[in-house]
């Protein structure tokens, strides 16, 4: 096999990623969300130290992707924001993982 | 940007935010310091009774008021959530007091101490584990040295239930501060917000 080949196909499954979970602000809000059943605006916003307009940004592209599902609840009068990881959105970012985890194994020293 | 995603790390961190706060090494010294008493006279059976309740019910009460106004709310999955928590605190209740009953009648509870600050270590170290807390490893350290220093008493024949109560009161003398300095950093770090963050849909 051709050393273009051999790399071409090592490099395959960097052409299947998703890039809606590639990009770093929503990998880290993906990750985020993969480790807890919910969490709210606050939390996220805490973690990721996204502001409130690049936070809600980049869950708006997660929700219409249909990875993430938003509910508003009121706890003691108070407006609150849940956030939860779909199951579409918790395969993709699986699925994410997987293929960075191929593409990074297959890479030469 | 091609990197390797550590879900670990992300958890052990999610985890850790809920224990900046140093509600959880505050009640546990204050529920120590009252769970002294039941050594010193075993008819303070209530004690046990009351530094459950604190840990386990007004604990979780408190987080409500002041930590998650201030950093969110997170839940996580049941099978890493409160419940084996609550289980391995009545377990702890129980085998200590049938522990200590038990070893009365048969003269072994010399191992209190030794027991006490075991249990306890074990469970620090277990969330220490589970969030990567430098303050968590130190805690559980400072919990086996208290029970080697506590059996040493016990040898010189000092009385297993003095000295365990004294044991739990030089815990809580340490934990009380150190989570009064947690709490006071976890506030000052994080001012309450006003009104709850919204989600960008008004």
């Amino acid at each position: 096999m051709a050393d273009s080949e051999m790399h071409d196909e090592h490099l395959r499954p960097l052409a299947e990623i998703d890039r809606v979970v590639h990009e770093p602000a929503r990998l880290l809000i993906l990750g985020y969300l993969s480790v807890v059943e919910s969490a709210d605006f606050l939390f996220l916003m805490n973690q990721t130290h996204l502001t409130r307009g690049n936070l809600s940004s980049h869950l708006s592209k997660l929700e219409a992707a249909g990875y993430v599902e938003i509910k508003k609840e009121f706890v003691q009068k108070i407006p609150r924001t849940l956030l939860t990881l779909t199951e579409e959105g918790r395969n993709a970012f699986q699925q994410y993982r997987r293929s960075m985890a191929q593409v990074l194994d297959n890479l030469p020293e | 940007m091609i990197r390797r995603i550590d879900v670990k790390d992300i958890d052990r961190k999610a985890r850790r935010a809920f224990r900046e706060d140093g509600l959880d090494t505050l009640t546990c010294g204050v529920s120590l310091a009252i769970m002294a008493i039941f050594f010193v006279d075993i008819r303070h059976g209530w004690a046990l009774g009351l530094a459950t309740v604190l840990y386990t019910i007004v604990r979780p009460l408190v987080r409500d008021q002041v930590t998650h106004p201030r950093i969110g709310y997170a839940k996580f999955t049941p099978a890493k959530g409160k419940a084996p928590v609550v289980l391995a605190i009545v377990a702890f209740i129980v085998g200590l007091t049938l522990f200590y009953i038990i070893g009365k009648v048969a003269r072994y509870n010399w191992l209190m101490p030794l027991f006490l600050s075991v249990v306890l270590a074990v469970t620090v170290l277990l969330v220490a584990f589970r969030t990567a807390s430098a303050t968590h490893y130190a805690l559980a350290a400072l919990f086996l040295v208290s029970g080697l220093a506590g059996i040493a008493l016990t040898r010189a024949g000092y009385d297993p239930g003095d000295v365990t109560a004294y044991q739990l009161w030089c815990l809580s003398g340490i934990l009380v501060p150190v989570g009064l300095v947690q709490l006071t950093r976890f506030l000052r770090r994080y001012p309450r917000s006003a009104v709850e963050v919204n989600y960008g849909r008004q």
